[in-house]
């Protein structure tokens, strides 16, 4: 039972992941972009670290604190990263920091 | 404590004076007490050295299998050598205590002070003559740190690396003397070389033994052609040209030639070299010394002409030439330290040194000008005073030698010529700054100087008078244990007396007097032109025109040959590597029958990912930051390859580096601006390529056979022995602190010493600030996270530090995460303003690192065990159950430190120097 849940979990992260990645490829616009990775660290790794939890403490028989640990880390650092980020990149244009408009495709 | 402290005493003392400074506690007296102490060990030994003429031995063995021991021994030589040592560094030490300003740097005088004096006692009292060259190089160091105390001035660097340069290469020629005597005669150990003097002295190669080490000598007691160097040393401050430069540096070239009298002289050789050379630098020195405006450089060319006479003393093949020599190292060292004190008093009360401008100084500093006169009075040789002793003496022996080229009179006349300059030298010295109208347009007033400043040149002047009154009575015993220890052997009775009868040398000496005053007052119309001519020192041209060669035609070489270019370098290596592991290779390929190596294809995906990553480094070289960010990818896929493989700590190691690594380009690479065009030719370009093609291919063919053949590794060894012999079950990690220790901790030191060389090249560039108006914000909230962050590295670095030696972990990668957090809450806070503090506050953290690293190793040593043992211990802890500690934590504490101190070095001051070239007002 505990492996078809970590398995559809792992599939489903894998997708989360995929899609987050695609987005950074194919998005045209930096602003556009920057939602990527925040999909891909706290939807697909939050998700595969869940099933982690529930491989080790089913299967494994220890449930540690271990996944939920990297998983405050990253909800705390992935959000401060894409501020971060963006700020960066808003001090390098400040000539149109938000056009939402067919804009320049730039890093 | 016997004699045998002597040398360490001064040489651990001089550690001290530097941090008592900082404790407030004045390092004259630290220099001080060393100097008195060392003076009652040596003065307790006088009834039997000196009396009874016996010599002292020990021996403590060093490194066995180089003939390298420490041997010491005292005897009457020594003796005297030691007691000018202490003595006159007793007296300066006083006179320097006033002489400096209390706001210089004075740790940093006497620290150098003393090791030079435990180095000159090491001389002094060797008996291996190898242990004799390592003190010798130690007092080219330290005096070479003297020298350049005044680190502002040009004239003191200069003189300094003049000095330097000068002495080392006559330390080299003295090493290879040495080393070839002791293949002749098999040991170093100057007992055994002094029974084999016949050997040595009959030896076909002795011709050149004997002028590698008269080169050492000559070079070090300044004498002709070496003898430039001297008068350019005058740059440093007086204490230290009155201590090395009349005393007792000088006096180690003519020690040497005292010590090497049993085994070296005797021969027709030594004495033709010896003698000319002596009597070249004896009249050259004497001629200019009376041309000099400069006080000290009056006084300096005058030693230089007074150690001719030693030299010349010594090359005599008389029975007492010996012991006029050493009676005459004893009388020139005390008078002329006291003239270069005299010389310094008049410096520090009248603000110069120029002859030209002093004049009438008796009548404001009556004491300090009579205390003058009668020092430069025993200089010029008058009676009643130790100068005159010893000149007569001289004179005698001169007139008793063997002829020169079949003539009798050369060298009598010639030191009667060398006596009449003396005289006229001195007669100037004390006529021109003492007598005459008062000197107007003087910084300063002159007066009488600080009591204790003159104390020691009252001192010194009373010896004179007093060896120059009694002398049997004083010194008579100590010549003559110091002569019989120079020539191992009887040496025939002489009382040294003021009165031998009206002879032949008292005629020269009147001859002299006269003869000097004459040339004095007829000065100009004698040497008409001269002065002119004298204007720059040609030794000192010389020697600036051979360096100044030698760089030119090597800068030349190089850029022939493109070696300013690193491109050249890296293809010759490439080469290299190349060849080598053809030749190494491709017989082996020839023997071995490839097996199946498919693989996994999570490796194949792995490796995939790697060099796609690698293409788009090398295709997007011209933007930075996107191959930065492409070689990041490569990192990672190393890093997931040993995952894959099951090697965390490695995976771990390549994690942190990889970021440390990707954050040091970043921080670097704005600085370097966009890459040059390609303007390699075709063929350099196709070479390249080739060089390129071939170092792959011999890592591929190196790779596949070492997979595919079935080697029998040392892993099997270390893996079964880690836990019983390193009680450690991460092999890794007990490899790299037990079983390979000593590697890691020569390692550790090569980092430490790689960012000390870092931050001495930041330390000039850091000062370059940026302006602070352009200092961009970094947001709130990375500023607070990465506090928090931080907390949370430090949390994991402790956690990984104290598991390593059972689980992946250890002291590099917990030093690495604890330097990627503080690093991150530096950038985080303040990106390109100014360093919060400077980083040479790292230096301390990484001596600190190297000793906590080594601190184990040589606590096993104090227990007798090897370097490097690791001792372990069960401890039961009340909460936590049993802990086993081990001493490889220190060990591991140690690499903790210097990582994070290297890291913290480097990445805050890297990114936070401003870009750009230096403008033409910050290169100044």
């Amino acid at each position: 039972m505990a492996e078809v849940v970590v398995s559809v979990l792992l599939v489903l992260g894998a997708a989360l992941a995929l899609v987050g990645s695609w987005g950074v490829v194919v998005l045209p616009r930096f602003l556009s972009r920057i939602h990527g990775p925040s999909v891909v660290t706290t939807g697909g790794l939050g998700t595969l670290l869940l099933a982690s939890l529930i491989w080790f403490w089913f299967d494994g028989g220890r449930l540690t604190g271990r996944e939920l640990l990297v998983s405050f880390v990253l909800a705390v650092t992935a959000p401060i990263t894409g501020h971060a980020l963006s700020r960066a990149w808003l001090a390098r244009h400040p000539k149109d920091p938000v056009d939402l408009g067919p804009g320049r495709d730039d890093s | 404590m016997n004699f045998t402290w002597l040398p360490w005493l001064a040489l651990f003392g001089a550690l001290l004076p530097g941090p008592l400074r900082r404790l407030r506690i004045d390092p004259a007296l630290v220099a001080g007490a060393v100097a008195t102490l060392g003076l009652g060990l040596l003065i307790r030994t006088t009834p039997e050295v000196v009396v009874l003429g016996q010599t002292l031995k020990s021996s403590v063995p060093w490194v066995p299998s180089l003939g390298l021991a420490i041997s010491l021994r005292l005897d009457g030589l020594g003796f005297l050598m030691c007691g000018l040592i202490l003595g006159i560094g007793l007296l300066v030490v006083l006179y320097a205590r006033y002489y400096l300003k209390p706001e210089e740097a004075t740790g940093r005088f006497y620290g150098p002070l003393l090791a030079f004096m435990g180095a000159m006692l090491g001389i002094a009292l060797s008996e291996n003559l190898l242990l004799l060259v390592v003190f010798w190089e130690l007092t080219s160091i330290s005096s070479f740190l003297l020298i350049s105390f005044w680190q502002f001035s040009t004239d003191a660097r200069r003189g300094a690396r003049m000095a330097l340069t000068v002495t080392g290469l006559g330390g080299l020629a003295l090493l290879a003397g040495v080393i070839w005597i002791g293949q002749i005669v098999g040991s170093y150990e100057l007992t055994q070389v002094i029974e084999h003097a016949d050997v040595l002295k009959a030896h076909p190669h002795y011709p050149a033994v004997l002028c590698l080490v008269l080169l050492g000598a000559f070079t070090k007691s300044a004498q002709f052609p070496f003898h430039f160097w001297l008068p350019h040393a005058m740059a440093a401050p007086t204490p230290v040209s009155a201590y090395l430069h009349s005393a007792t540096m000088v006096k180690a070239g003519v020690f040497l030639l005292a010590r090497c009298y049993p085994f070296l002289a005797g021969t027709e050789l030594w004495f033709y070299l010896v003698t000319i050379t002596g009597m070249l630098t004896l009249l050259i020195g004497s001629f200019l010394a009376l041309f000099q405006n400069d006080l000290k450089g009056l006084l300096a060319y005058s030693t230089v002409s007074h150690l001719g006479l030693i030299t010349l003393l010594f090359g005599l093949d008389t029975d007492l030439a010996p012991k006029a020599a050493l009676l005459h190292l004893l009388n020139h060292a005390v008078f002329k330290a006291s003239l270069f004190m005299a010389a310094g008093i008049i410096d520090h009360e009248t603000g110069t040194r120029d002859l030209r401008r002093l004049s009438g100084l008796f009548k404001p500093m009556p004491v300090t000008a009579t205390l003058a006169i009668v020092a430069a009075a025993s200089m010029a040789g008058i009676p009643l005073l130790n100068g005159f002793l010893s000149k007569e003496m001289f004179f005698t022996e001169t007139l008793d030698a063997d002829d020169i080229f079949g003539r009798s009179w050369i060298l009598p006349v010639g030191a009667t010529l060398a006596s009449v300059l003396s005289v006229a030298y001195s007669v100037r010295f004390v006529r021109q700054a003492f007598f005459g109208p008062p000197a107007t347009g003087l910084e300063k007033t002159p007066h009488e100087p600080p009591r204790w400043l003159r104390v020691p040149v009252e001192l010194l002047v009373l010896l004179c008078i007093a060896i120059g009154v009694a002398p049997a009575l004083l010194v008579g015993d100590l010549i003559h244990a110091a002569a019989s220890a120079c020539v191992q052997g009887e040496l025939p009775p002489y009382t040294i007396a003021l009165w031998h009868g009206f002879n032949t040398p008292l005629v020269m000496s009147i001859v002299a007097l006269i003869g000097g005053i004459l040339v004095y007052a007829r000065r100009e119309r004698l040497f008409r032109g001269v002065e002119a001519r004298l204007s720059v020192s040609q030794g000192r041209r010389a020697f600036e025109g051979i360096v100044a060669a030698l760089v030119g035609s090597s800068q030349r070489l190089e850029r022939a040959l493109r070696l300013d270019q690193v491109t050249t370098h890296l293809r010759g290596l490439l080469a290299c590597a190349v060849l080598v592991s053809a030749w190494l290779l491709l017989p082996a390929l020839a023997r071995v029958s490839p097996t199946n190596t498919s693989g996994d294809l999570v490796l194949w995906v792995l490796c995939g990912v790697a060099l796609f990553a690698l293409a788009g480094v090398l295709l997007k070289s011209e933007r930075p930051l996107t191959a930065i960010v492409y070689s990041s990818i490569v990192g990672l896929a190393v890093t997931l390859t040993f995952a894959y493989l099951s090697a965390p700590d490695l995976a771990l190691t390549q994690l942190l580096v990889e970021l440390v690594a990707i954050l040091l380009l970043l921080a670097a690479v704005p600085h370097f601006g966009l890459p040059p065009r390609d303007k390699r030719s075709s063929p350099v370009r196709a070479l390249d390529g080739a060089l390129a093609l071939g170092v792959g291919g011999a890592v591929t063919i190196g790779c596949w056979l070492m997979l595919s053949t079935d080697v029998a590794s040392i892993s099997r060894y270390f893996l079964e022995k880690s836990v019983p012999l390193g009680q450690g079950n991460n092999v890794v990690n007990v490899i790299l602190v037990d079983f390979r220790g000593f590697d890691t901790f020569g390692e550790v030191t090569v980092l430490a010493i790689a960012s000390l060389g870092i931050l001495a090249l930041f330390d000039h560039l850091a000062q370059r600030q940026a302006p602070s108006d352009l200092r961009p914000r970094t947001p709130l909230f990375l500023q607070s996270v990465t506090k928090l962050l931080l907390n949370l590295a430090l949390l994991t670095a402790v956690f990984l530090f104290l598991r390593g030696h059972n689980a992946p972990g250890g002291g590099f990668i917990a030093g690495l995460t604890a330097a990627v957090g503080l690093v991150f809450v530096y950038q985080a806070r303040n990106p390109t303003g100014a360093p919060a503090r400077r980083p040479a506050s790292m230096s301390r953290w990484l001596a600190a690192g190297v000793l906590l690293a080594a601190l184990p190793g040589v606590a096993a040593m104090l227990f007798g065990r090897a370097f490097l043992t690791a001792g372990h211990v069960h401890l039961p802890l009340p909460l936590v159950g049993e802990v086993h500690l081990s001493t490889v934590l220190v060990f591991d504490l140690g690499v903790f430190v210097v990582v994070v101190a290297t890291v913290l070095a480097i990445l805050p001051t890297l990114g936070r120097l401003p870009l750009g070239k230096p403008t033409a007002e910050e290169e100044r």
